[in-house]
């Protein structure tokens, strides 16, 4: 009496083995793609990179923050001066801005008086204030919403680069 | 004629049994994890986004009750080139958005509230305490950056989101999982956003408002967290893009 049980059983158990993983993979394949768009339609996107030439590109000047720098040149060896800035996905602090601090002046908690807005860290480049082509100067990490200062990067010296 | 036969109550099976159960039970372990790992690996990544549940900090900003409420909050160092605001949705705890009527009288003015932060990416929400805004004693700033630009009449594809859950609250607040949330925060007046994804990983949110800039959380509700195409004028105001658009002319895409 038990063994035409335990066939059908078998039966089962392999039928479902099969059915199982076959209609988990048809639903994972039937799911509706993401709606996503190559290109943003004018205007909505960023703006044109003015900054094209690349002059170096560093992650060590940031001293907490696993912040990528890159300088860049309205053209190669002349025009003015940008900053884009990258980080890993994880680093995400609220309403972050990047300001430019010339000299060299010691940060403590509050954001000086005399530092100068270059825009938002998501921002896909923030140009340089002219006063930075002839003084040394700083880049800040602030939090507006945290009102706190995220990090304070190592001298950038762009003097010797200026024509 | 093999004669084994398992016998539950036994204390160990047949020896021919035994070993095809062991060798069947380690390929199973062994392949599962190993499914289960790739299937792990394959998936998307949901996003990074923070509600800083529990911390309630201070804000000080104007208030502008239009299209939502929102806060606009000075950004110190600003020389005019850039957006001299930043902008802060605001909602009201749980699922609710903020009473408008209630803070009519506040329209405009700077005011400061507590509250707590929600953000994801440039995108920057406080769930307010509503008791606590109240108008501030300094005069507000001139909202010289706050002039309106028109982007154009657009057609986006994307998912229309609750951007208190996306912003940081829920984590994935978006896609089907998350619509039965979805539609209960709108529904409760949860501002909703037109998420615009690219194929290069980085998305943007268009704040949706009727053609003529009012709310149109309950017109919505049927085609939460579905592909949607979406015609209408795009503006920009500081840092908030604002998509005006009549919701019956949303299309779902099949």
């Amino acid at each position: 009496m038990i063994h035409p049980l335990r066939q059908r059983h078998r039966h089962i158990i392999i039928a479902l083995g099969i059915l199982l993983p076959v209609a988990f993979a048809a639903g994972i394949a039937a799911r509706k793609p993401l709606p996503e768009v190559n290109t943003l339609p004018d205007g909505i996107s960023p703006p044109i990179n003015l900054f094209a030439a690349e002059v170096w590109s560093r992650e060590d000047l940031f001293y907490m923050s696993p912040v990528r720098i890159r300088l860049l040149r309205e053209q190669s060896g002349t025009g003015k001066f940008a900053v884009t800035l990258a980080a890993a996905k994880d680093f995400v602090k609220p309403e972050l801005l990047v300001y430019w601090l010339y000299g060299n002046p010691s940060v403590t908690n509050a954001l000086p008086h005399n530092a100068i807005l270059l825009g938002s860290f998501t921002a896909p480049q923030l140009p340089l204030p002219a006063v930075a082509e002839k003084t040394n100067g700083l880049l800040v990490l602030y939090s507006l919403a945290d009102n706190q200062i995220v990090d304070v990067s190592k001298p950038i010296h762009l003097a010797g680069l200026s024509k | 004629m093999n004669d084994d036969f398992y016998i539950g109550w036994e204390t160990s099976a047949a020896p021919r049994i035994g070993k095809f159960v062991r060798a069947v039970v380690l390929i199973l372990f062994v392949a599962s994890i190993s499914l289960a790992l790739a299937f792990a690996m394959v998936q998307r990544s949901i996003g990074v986004s923070v509600f800083e549940w529990g911390m309630v900090k201070n804000f000080s900003g104007v208030l502008k009750l239009e299209p939502y409420p929102h806060l606009l909050v000075p950004r110190p160092g600003a020389t005019g080139t850039q957006n001299n605001f930043s902008t802060y949705y605001l909602v009201a705890p749980f699922k609710f958005g903020l009473d408008r009527k209630k803070l009519s009288t506040l329209d405009g003015k700077l005011v400061s509230l507590q509250g707590t932060l929600i953000y994801r990416g440039n995108q920057t929400m406080v769930e307010a305490l509503p008791d606590s805004i109240k108008a501030a004693d300094a005069e507000s700033p001139m909202l010289t950056g706050e002039e309106t630009i028109q982007l154009g009449r657009q057609t986006l594809t994307g998912e229309i989101v609750d951007s208190k859950c996306f912003f940081g609250v829920m984590n994935p607040g978006q896609l089907l999982p998350h619509r039965a949330c979805a539609i209960r925060c709108i529904s409760g007046g949860i501002p909703p956003v037109l998420l615009v994804r690219q194929t290069n990983g980085t998305a943007i949110c268009l704040l949706l408002v009727s053609p003529a800039g009012q709310p149109v959380n309950q017109q919505v509700l049927d085609l939460v967290a579905e592909p949607v195409q979406i015609t209408g004028e795009v503006e920009r105001q500081d840092e908030l893009l604002i998509l005006r658009a009549d919701p019956k002319t949303i299309l779902r895409i099949k």
